[in-house]
């Protein structure tokens, strides 16, 4: 390893080797064993590692305490199987498109309408069909009008 | 759920696999599981906790919705989650404005005196105002390799870049706070 690599690692990691990737650790170490240089740098890294501790804390502070954290995940947990839950958010969906989630649920709606719609149809053709009889059968002198249509005596014969 | 296996015993890859099956229970144990990472990153890349926790739901659903889609063959569950929670987090951040302090980032120390209560106040706003300014890819690989413990090739899987761009936006943020800090204390 070369002085600049190391004061790019220390620069990127800070002074703590565990944070370098593991494949340059032992080359780091062996630097750091015969090189002032590489010391200095090290120590250097380990001045501004000592800032961030104190940013860090300071940090930590304005976080959750471990009792919040945890109120946090329930909240978190909560709310996710809630929305699951409630707004059916099925997997493959992208939640930006909330178009196709509705057009999704208006398909939903008409599959379940269906058979109310096949129920109105076949009474429909039911009722056409009793018309179209009624003017087959109906006796010849009552011919016109709607009235032709309605059968005015009890029906003694199909002709099919 | 199928097999011996408790969803708590049960790998990230396992869950994720019922999860893209329609199992809720799963998928709570993942959120259970990875929430308080979830919460923390959003946390320290959000300067407000309210919204960070709604970030984070907002990206666990996310997650939810396209769990189905997670190929363990390409990518490892944890880095497949974290870079969506990562990413929401970072597109968020750069719609807001820099620089807002959370109202209780100063929470004393009740052992401290008076004076060296507001000599930590003053201090904390300093450290704090300096993180906060970080631009959000920089603050982001930095929780993730200093708060979290990610390796750089970790972090850099997380946020979809090298391991030589992280080293790049970690120097640059060690730099970019040391002279912040030393120029105002």
């Amino acid at each position: 390893m070369t002085i600049n690599r190391l004061k790019a690692l220390s620069d990127s990691y800070g002074a703590d080797l565990l944070r370098w990737p593991a494949d340059e650790r032992r080359d780091a170490e062996a630097l750091l064993r015969v090189s002032a240089d590489a010391q200095a740098i090290l120590a250097s890294a380990a001045e501004t590692d000592a800032l961030f501790d104190a940013m860090s804390r300071a940090e930590h502070a304005a976080l959750w305490t471990e009792a919040e954290e945890a109120a946090a995940v329930a909240r978190l947990r909560a709310g996710v199987s809630g929305h699951i839950a409630r707004d059916g958010v099925a997997r493959g969906q992208r939640r930006r498109w909330p178009g196709l989630v509705s057009l999704n649920h208006g398909f939903a709606v008409v599959q379940a309408n269906l058979g109310w719609l096949g129920l109105a149809t076949s009474g429909g053709i039911a009722v056409a069909g009793g018309f179209l009889i009624g003017a087959i059968s109906a006796p010849s002198g009552i011919s016109e009008g709607v009235l032709s249509l309605l059968q005015t005596s009890p029906l003694h014969v199909l002709p099919f | 759920m199928t097999g011996p296996l408790t969803y708590r015993d049960a790998t990230d890859e396992a869950l994720a696999g019922w999860s893209g099956k329609g199992d809720r229970r799963a998928f709570d144990e993942i959120v259970t599981r990875h929430g308080p990472f979830a919460l923390r990153v959003a946390a320290r890349v959000i300067p407000d906790r309210l919204i960070a926790e709604d970030i984070t739901q907002e990206a666990m659903l996310r997650a939810w919705s396209q769990i189905a889609r997670f190929d363990p063959a390409r990518a490892q569950f944890r880095t497949w989650l974290y870079r969506i929670i990562v990413n929401l987090c970072i597109d968020h951040r750069r719609r807001i404005q820099p620089g807002q302090l959370p109202e209780d980032y100063d929470a004393p120390d009740p052992s401290d005196s008076a004076e060296d209560k507001l000599a930590t106040t003053e201090r904390n706003k300093v450290l704090l105002a300096a993180l906060h300014q970080l631009p959000a890819r920089q603050r982001a690989a930095m929780t993730l390799v200093y708060d979290e413990g990610l390796s750089g090739a970790e972090a850099g899987r997380t946020l979809g870049l090298s391991a030589k761009a992280i080293e790049r936006l970690l120097a640059r943020a060690r730099a970019f706070l040391r002279d912040t800090i030393q120029r105002q204390t």
